[in-house]
């Protein structure tokens, strides 16, 4: 919700190892706590509030931005518990104290919160207000079992000293369910939606379905900065054979829409890839055709049919083949080379002068000395988590999420 | 696949870069120099280039404005350094078509260090050439009568006439040329747009790359089109120059007419091509220091060849003059024997064929130049083969004139006989067109990537990752069958 911290995430993310981003990226999203003001929820309630008032559309999105402060109050919670819990032994139980309290403020003002969108939505739009009331107090309920989980795991670190990992476990199990929300949402949501973000997050809301059980965070709740989101998994290698076998692998998992970069066309890929073959060469044939088939009747029509030109008594039709041989040749090239221009275009559907991964700086070195594979968020198969579990054991020298503006 | 794309020890062959040349020594060494300043050398070329290229503007302007009055050709002689100079450029032009698409289907890697720079080379030649047609029309701003579109006079273009299929051709050629080039750039614009620094470059790279990413779903498709574009422009450059040389064969017109013509003009096209490629290369290379990237041992496999076409050319010049006697023409073997060689008695004005040295300028160029060329020693030697390529380039351009003057200016009836002196704007348009070619040429080199950085990075040894890895079974099982094979 707030800008800083989440600029701050990313300026330190530059300078850190692979894992050390990865976390950040994942600190970035929203996925594990940040270091956020507990006082937030309460200022935003207010605000929503007033704004659910207006139309009934709108407070829709009210009830869900409630619930989000409460998610991110409640991941504030675990974050701080997480830093107390890092420091001295001393200071672990108030720590974990001071977690809980948090984290119990944080669940009363969600619900609060939540409670009061819901009911002014009843007020200004009965039937859609009740829908939104049941998606509310779900979403209560969630921050609720979160809450209790990070209650819990503070309890743990003050025993075992090891609270730190305990609630980044928890939290990134929530962030992983939550990302399940978001992939649907991405995939109903149609692709220009990129202007939409509140039209994608009703769409989760009313797709959720009761097996999704405490899913109904808004999935905008993963971004930390609401004007991004995660756009693709990219993975950097050093040599090509790394590239080939990690190609083979992600082809092996069944992927669709991932990608291979390289400064050149290195053989063998396309069997690691998996790749059917191209089609550009019947694109070439039938311009090729065309432009043949265009000779012969521009010929004849032109000096035969239209204005016949009789010279030396030479004949003007058929008997003129051998003459018309020549263009036929060259149109039936310049069409193939336009035919292939326009294959080549269509198939690799360029220009696309932009694409995120041009997002990543990384991603330079791909026309220089580097390889890369990239995942991109619209997969079927894509997972916040497996994703990078996959990606990470094929051992790349560097891996991010390449988040996309929106 | 891959096994064939290693070198053969066996037999000689070897990686053409040293082993231990990384992917961004390659990048660094080709993209840095349209990153730095020009060096010193650039701009001795640069400015006396534009200069000479408004030499070229001026005496332009005058023949417009004047009328081909203004060139020396006169009847007989209807066509003089005009289309001596166009089939001159042209047939440079072949030499980049050839080196970028026929060694590409024959697989020679060694291609990948100069066929960007030959490639450019045909785009700019073939430019310098379409301009003689269009100006020796007389009234260029009525040349879109060459075009099949409907025009105040009511009628179409001759098809049958080899002038036409010319303008075909020559347009296709030009067209087909920057497409294949354009495409061969676009992920080394890539490279240059990733490395930019300035807003300025970024964007105009960035534009002109199309948001290439190296996605291998998109090297799948471009690599095909490539090949395709390989394999539509072999037949293409071959059928330029014989469409070019129909001109000259579909005639009557005694050394004109004859069926040896097409490949003849083939041949010596190449020839002078590689001839020119070589010429610039030398420069460029010292100017820039390519040293690494243009090694000794292309310039060795340019000169032989260069002997090997050089070859074919004196194989023509010979069948010429066999054909001229075993036809029995009375007017083909004059024209051979006296008019070329100088042989034979006086004509009417007391004197042979006044253009008789030429044809010896253009042997002596052609086929005995060349020759030095079956010595390793001057095909390693810099300067050696420098002066030989210009001398090649010259007596190149005499061919064309030999065959196209000497020719006309005696030909049926010695009432009609005439002869030739070229005008200062003759003279001034020939060297003017140097000024196009090298001002486009020494622009392209400071702008834009003069060798293929991703051809050459995949030619690298480590380029295509160790072979047996298990990332796939079915194309190790290929290899072994063709080294199996191979065996």
């Amino acid at each position: 919700m707030s800008d800083d911290h989440n600029s701050d995430d990313q300026d330190n993310g530059e300078s850190s190892p692979p894992k050390d981003r990865m976390k950040r990226t994942l600190v970035g999203m929203g996925v594990v706590g940040a270091d956020d003001k507990p006082e937030k929820p309460m200022r935003d309630k207010k605000t929503l509030v007033g704004m659910v008032q207006q139309k009934a559309s709108d407070a829709a999105s009210a009830a869900k931005d409630a619930a989000e402060d409460a998610a991110d109050a409640v991941g504030d919670a675990a974050k701080e518990a997480k830093d107390k819990a890092g420091d001295a032994l001393n200071t672990i139980r108030e720590a974990a104290a001071s977690a809980k309290d948090s984290a119990g403020d944080a669940v009363d003002s969600a619900v609060d919160s939540a409670k009061d969108a819901a009911e002014s939505a009843k007020d200004t739009a009965g039937d859609v207000a009740d829908a939104i009331k049941g998606k509310a107090s779900d979403a209560a309920s969630a921050v609720k079992d979160t809450a209790d989980k990070l209650t819990d795991s503070a309890k743990a670190a003050v025993a075992g000293g090891a609270g730190a990992g305990a609630a980044a476990a928890v939290t990134k199990k929530s962030g992983k369910k939550s990302s399940k929300t978001k992939k649907s949402s991405s995939k109903s949501a149609s692709k220009s939606s990129s202007s939409s973000k509140k039209a994608a997050s009703s769409h989760a809301a009313h797709e959720a379905t009761p097996s999704h059980g405490h899913d109904d965070h808004d999935p905008a709740a993963l971004d930390s900065d609401p004007n991004t989101r995660p756009a693709l998994y990219l993975a950097e290698y050093e040599t090509p054979d790394a590239l080939l076998q990690a190609a083979a692998a992600v082809r092996d998992a069944k992927y669709s829409k991932w990608d291979c970069h390289t400064p050149y066309a290195i053989h063998g890929m396309d069997d690691a890839m998996g790749l059917p073959p191209t089609k550009i060469g019947l694109i070439s044939f039938v311009c090729g055709m065309v432009g043949l088939a265009t000779a012969v009747l521009m010929i004849q029509y032109m000096n035969n049919w239209d204005y016949p030109i009789i010279v030396g008594g030479k004949p003007t039709g058929v008997g003129a083949f051998p003459s018309m041989v020549p263009i036929m040749f060259e149109l039936t090239v310049l069409l193939t080379g336009f035919g292939t221009l326009g294959g080549l275009f269509h198939l690799c559907q360029l220009p696309r002068h932009y694409h995120p991964i041009f997002e990543s700086t990384r991603f330079e070195r791909a026309t220089d000395d580097r390889f890369f594979l990239s995942i991109q968020v619209e997969d079927d198969k894509f997972d916040l988590e497996r994703t990078q579990e996959l990606l990470e054991s094929t051992h790349p020298s560097y891996l991010e999420l390449v988040e996309e503006k929106l | 696949m891959s096994a064939l794309d290693a070198p053969i020890e066996e037999i000689g062959e070897r990686y053409l870069l040293p082993k231990e040349t990384t992917f961004n020594d390659v990048t660094e060494a080709v993209a840095r120099i349209t990153e730095t300043k020009a060096p010193r050398g650039w701009w001795m070329l640069f400015i006396p280039s534009v200069m000479t290229l408004g030499l070229m503007l001026t005496c332009m302007g005058w023949l417009v404005t004047q009328g081909v009055g203004t060139w020396g050709n006169n009847g007989p002689v209807y066509w003089a350094w005009d289309i001596t100079n166009f089939v001159w450029w042209i047939g440079i032009g072949h030499a980049g078509t050839l080196i970028s698409a026929i060694l590409f289907l024959f697989r020679q890697k060694w291609r990948t260090s100069i066929n960007r720079f030959a490639e450019a080379m045909t785009v700019f030649a073939v430019l310098c050439a379409a301009m003689f047609p269009a100006l020796h029309t007389g009234r260029p701003w009525f040349d879109y009568y060459l075009a099949p579109i409907p025009n105040q006079m009511g009628i179409w273009p001759n098809f049958k006439s080899p002038l036409m299929w010319d303008v075909f051709a020559v347009n296709t050629y030009l067209t087909i040329s920057v497409i294949f080039w354009f495409v061969g750039l676009i992920p080394d614009l890539a490279t240059l747009r990733d490395r930019s620094t300035t807003k300025y470059r970024r964007m105009i790279y960035g534009f002109l790359a199309l948001g290439w990413r190296g996605s291998h779903r998109h090297w799948q498709h471009y690599e095909r089109a490539y090949l395709i574009f390989a394999a539509i422009s072999t037949p293409l450059v071959l059928s330029v120059h014989s469409i070019v040389s129909f001109d000259f064969a579909t005639s009557v017109i005694p050394g004109w007419h004859t069926t040896i013509f097409p490949p003849y003009f083939v041949a010596g096209a190449v020839f002078s091509g590689f001839a020119l490629v070589m010429t610039l290369m030398l420069i460029v290379r010292s100017i820039f220091g390519m040293h690494n990237l243009v090694t000794i041992k292309h310039l060795d496999l340019m000169n032989k060849f260069m002997l090997g076409t050089g070859l074919m050319v004196g194989y023509a010049y010979a069948m010429e003059f066999f054909v001229a006697w075993y036809s029995n023409n009375p007017y083909e073997s004059w024209v051979f024997l006296h008019n070329r060689l100088g042989f034979g008695e006086l004509d009417s004005q007391g004197n042979w064929g006044p253009l008789w040295w030429s044809y010896y300028a253009m042997v002596g160029c052609n086929v005995l130049v060349p020759q030095i060329f079956w010595f390793k020693k001057c095909r390693t030697s810099v300067p050696i083969m420098f002066i030989a390529t210009i001398l090649i380039n010259i007596g190149m351009w005499f061919e064309r004139f030999v065959i196209i003057v000497t020719s006309l200016h005696r030909d049926f009836l010695p009432s009609s006989w005439g002869d030739f002196e070229p005008t200062g704007i003759d003279i001034g348009l020939y060297i003017g067109t140097f000024g196009l070619f090298m001002t486009l040429f020494l622009l392209f080199i400071r702008w834009i990537p003069m060798i293929a950085i991703a051809e050459v990075k995949a030619t690298l040894p480590h380029a295509h990752g160790s072979h047996g890895d298990d990332h796939n079974h079915e194309h190790d099982h290929e290899d072994h069958a063709h080294a199996a094979s191979a065996e």
